[in-house]
């Protein structure tokens, strides 16, 4: 076995995979002998240094969910999201990273430990979510070598591992997230055409949505609540994927609910949960609508659907899917393993990409005839005031010049026109996101460019932003008449990440404290 | 001699046609004088309109010509010639500027029209051109006037020693013009209006069951305000915080089914005479306003609704609006069709389409790094896949 690895940090599971010594990606079974691992976290009471990760933490967590986090993926990457343990705010690329820590430690058991990882990110995962996701890598000791679009790395094991050419749409339906993406396979050629993707759907909704008629059920037959507290809540939280999960299998599922005014039988069949689920998967269609249409293609055009994701084993989902397609959906693959199998591959392919003489010979042999064409996940552009076609009024807007879903590498320009006469310099702003309202986008970069003093108004700026396969981003911001340059750079993911001093800073914190 | 007279003609010529359109930067150093004909015995002007067979407004042209006697302190002095434009069609008396639109154009301190040009040596003391010599060609679509409608327009043009900017000649003539566009003072005058509509039209969401919502109240009186602060005399802002204020007491009364005309008679004429922009500013305002009542009913969706029609405004820009001032629990009752821009003119197909973009909008904002968007863009996403199921039930029923 080798030392690369791929890592599927998962809503609610995780998992790792490494590429054997002829290039093939397998799954590494954690130190309980699963394939893998709950992404819960829970501090021991009893000894606050003591971190335990996985099914221990999930068990745990009914006794006290005020020291248990689960589903940090769901706020990887939000400034302000924090979870107070014992007087300490724990943000979550740290809280991240101890399910990193102990997937790096359970790998490590057998196979030695593994240094070069590709971890997962779901395809819509924005700069400041991708960013977090390699901080939190870092963090628990692994060296990062890249991120890799979650569909895309299912997309990669499928590609290579069976035998399929065509149009290809990859359906993730995951713990919490949910993508959809598009892409044309050629044997071991693999074109990335459009990636969708929703932030707040998976598995957790669906458990959600059983809870609720855990409660209203309750309700209607004691005029009672169900949960008087936290831990009963996580209880059922837990009971409410249970049911969700015999539902997959059976046409009922049965429960038994404690409250304090007494006990019920609680049925619900297969039928129920599907409309009360409805308008979750209508998200899920409406998505896999955007893409087709982004991708001017009808459902017709598309020659398999691979499903990824824990979710996709509902038969609502199957269903939908094959009354859309025409034909039933692929689940030849594991949907659990399949992310994590992909991104070990990635995994190979970037350190083939970056260090070839480092790749063993039987590794390279193994992947030297896959490649992979990615697009753009997200459009990049700059803020700028042009007039209102209706009010002829300047209005401040977002303004795209990289499109989502350019392939790459690729390379686009624009030209805008300073404002005011005697105008000596530029507030330049490098946006992400789609909106032309700058409301709604996220500013990941902000520069002055110096102009030359003493010229009139309308002086043409020619904006440059190009993107190379290792998702660099280069921006270039041109004074066409005197000359003068302005250049940004930055890598996606690597944009104000933490420094080397800030990471053994905070890896020595955290060193404190034993993950189990 | 004639050789000199020649060259300097073809430099008027060529000056006329040529140098209207390079940038110039003056000083106004003299009003437009009202009596200048008294003066202007020994040169002549005359003002032709050119262009007014064409359809395009563009292509209507002032030509200014001037022909006469020019007496100068000496021989080759140096001179430009100007032409400033009143508007007297009022009162011969009183004449109102005409402005430029163009910056090359406007005298340095107000943006009233002026043309110079530069137009070399007077070959003698005392220098005839003997045929008429087009001096400026002025595009009409370049000036402003007073007033919409038939304009008298003089046009007063000088010859001006560069070295002692001393006036050597001057003459006037005049020009009846019509006027298609509405002129400054009419801008004003509508500008003013719209203001005391768009505070009567907000006033009405004030009123919620029977009682004046302050805070709605206080939205409404911190735009007058603001919109006071930018006038400059004290009589000037007392009076119009009168009128503001006293729109917006109307407005109290004007509301229930007995007053609907009277607001559709608002509406109507911000229709007519607001600009678009003002038209905008007034949506907004009644939105922030409806936004302060803490509460919104149907009555006042509907109202919203058919503002939003009335005025023109596009149904996008509208829904975006909505969208970014009104809070999603601000409704009494959930209207996902305000809320998401639906209307019933719309096919299954454009509202399957429309909730689409309203999906991939909404989408886009889940990850925002502002917590109350996110939350919002959750929100959104719910209630439109909730509209998008049951329309989907429709479309499979159809």
């Amino acid at each position: 076995m080798s030392n690369l690895a791929g890592i599927d940090l998962g809503t609610t599971f995780s998992a790792v995979a490494v590429l054997n010594d002829i290039g093939k990606a397998e799954i590494v079974p954690n130190a309980e002998g699963e394939r893998i691992t709950p992404s819960a976290i829970y501090f021991d009471d009893a000894d606050s240094s003591i971190i335990r990760v996985g099914i221990e933490a999930v068990n745990s967590r009914h006794l006290n969910p005020d020291r248990s986090v689960r589903w940090i993926k769901r706020h990887i990457g939000e400034p302000d999201y924090r979870v107070n343990i014992d007087g300490k705010e724990w943000t979550p690329r740290e809280l991240s990273s101890l399910i990193l820590k102990k997937l790096k430690q359970d790998a490590g058991i057998e196979n030695g430990e593994i240094t070069d990882v590709v971890i997962s990110v779901p395809a819509h995962f924005d700069e400041a979510r991708r960013k977090a996701t390699m901080d939190a890598g870092s963090l628990a000791g692994l060296n990062v070598i890249g991120i890799v679009n979650e569909p895309v790395a299912a997309a990669l094991y499928y590609a290579t591992t069976h035998d399929v050419s065509g149009r290809v749409l990859v359906y993730d339906l995951g713990g919490g997230t949910f993508d959809v993406t598009l892409l044309d396979v050629k044997e071991k050629n693999i074109r990335i055409i459009c990636s969708q993707g929703d932030h707040a759907l998976g598995g957790i909704d669906f458990d959600k949505k059983i809870l609720e008629m855990f409660e209203q059920a309750y309700r209607g037959n004691y005029d009672s609540e169900l949960i008087s507290c936290r831990e009963e809540g996580a209880k059922y939280e837990d009971e409410a994927e249970d049911v969700k999960k015999t539902l997959s299998r059976r046409d009922t599922a049965k429960k038994m609910l404690y409250g304090q005014a007494g006990s019920m039988r609680f049925e619900i069949s297969r039928q129920q949960f599907e409309q009360a689920v409805e308008p979750l998967i209508t998200r899920t269609d409406m998505l896999v609508e955007v893409i087709l249409e982004e991708a001017g293609c009808k459902a017709s055009d598309v020659n398999k659907v691979i499903l990824a994701g824990g979710s996709t084993r509902m038969p609502l989902v199957q269903k939908r899917l094959e009354q859309k397609f025409d034909f039933a959906p692929e689940i030849a693959v594991n949907v659990d393993e399949c992310v994590a199998l992909g991104a070990a591959i990635q995994a190979g392919l970037t350190k083939l990409n970056d260090e070839p003489d480092k790749v063993s010979a039987g590794i390279s042999g193994g992947l030297k005839d896959i490649k992979l064409k990615d697009v753009c996940n997200h459009s990049y552009g700059t803020i700028c005031a042009p007039k209102d076609s209706q009010t002829g009024q300047y209005v401040i807007e977002n303004k795209i010049i990289l499109p989502k879903n350019t392939p790459l590498p690729c390379e686009q320009s624009q030209r805008f026109y300073t404002m005011a006469d005697g105008q000596t310099e530029l507030e330049v702003t490098i946006t992400q996101g789609e909106d032309t309202d700058p409301d709604y986008i996220n500013k990941i970069a902000t520069e002055v460019f110096e102009l030359p003093a003493d010229r009139p108004a309308g002086r043409p700026i020619k904006v440059t932003y190009s993107y190379d396969t290792n998702q660099r981003m280069h921006c270039r911001f041109e004074d066409e008449e005197s000359g003068n340059k302005l250049e940004v750079d930055f890598c996606v993911g690597e944009n104000d990440k933490l420094t080397r001093a800030d990471v053994e800073g905070k890896a020595q914190e955290l060193a404190g404290f034993k993950v189990e | 001699m004639l050789e000199v007279i020649l060259i300097l003609l073809i430099l008027l010529v060529w000056l006329g046609w040529v140098q209207p359109w390079m940038p110039r930067f003056i000083t106004n150093k003299q009003d437009i004088p009202a009596h200048q004909s008294q003066r202007a015995s020994n040169l002549h002007c005359r003002v032709e309109l050119t262009g007014t067979d064409d359809l395009s407004e563009e292509a209507v042209v002032f030509e200014v010509k001037i022909r006469g006697l020019v007496s100068a302190p000496s021989d080759e002095c140096e001179v430009y010639v100007q032409v400033l434009i009143a508007d007297v069609a009022e009162d011969l008396s009183e004449p109102k500027p005409v402005l430029s639109t163009v910056r090359q154009f406007q005298m340095e301190d107000s943006p009233a029209f002026c043309f110079q040009s530069h137009i070399g040596k007077l070959p003698n003391r005392q220098t005839i051109l003997s045929n008429w010599t087009t001096i400026a060609q002025i595009r009409a679509n370049f000036l402003r006037f007073p007033r919409k409608g038939k304009r008298t327009l003089k046009f007063v043009t000088s010859v001006i020693s560069v070295a002692q900017d001393q006036q050597l000649a001057c003459s006037v003539a005049t020009i009846d013009y019509q006027n298609n566009k509405a002129g400054y003072i009419d801008a004003k005058e509508n500008q003013n209006r719209s203001e005391i509509l768009t505070a009567r039209l907000a006033g009405v969401l004030c009123r919620q069951a029977g009682r004046v919502n302050e805070s709605a109240t206080a939205v409404i009186i911190d735009w007058i305000s603001a919109r006071i602060r930018l006038l400059t005399s004290k009589d000037e802002q007392a009076q119009r915080c009168r009128e503001l204020e006293k729109s917006l007491q109307d407005s109290f009364g004007a509301c229930g089914p007995k007053k609907q005309p009277d607001i559709d008679a608002v509406c109507r004429e911000m229709a007519e005479t607001a600009t678009i922009i003002e038209r905008y500013e007034a949506m907004e305002l009644c939105l922030q306003t409806a936004a302060a009542t803490g509460s919104i009913n149907q009555d006042q969706i509907v109202f919203l609704s058919g503002l939003a029609n009335s005025l023109g405004l596009d149904q996008d820009k509208f829904l975006a609006m909505v969208q970014k001032i009104l809070p999603l629990d601000i409704y009494e009752k959930q209207d996902v069709r305000f809320i998401l821009g639906i209307t019933d003119q719309m096919s299954l197909e454009q509202i399957r389409r429309k909730l689409s973009r309203e999906y991939r909008k909404w989408n886009a904002r889940v990850t925002h790094p502002d917590q109350a968007t996110r939350a919002q863009a959750g929100r959104m996403l719910a209630i439109i896949a909730e509209v998008r199921a049951e329309y989907a039930e429709k479309t499979c029923t159809v």
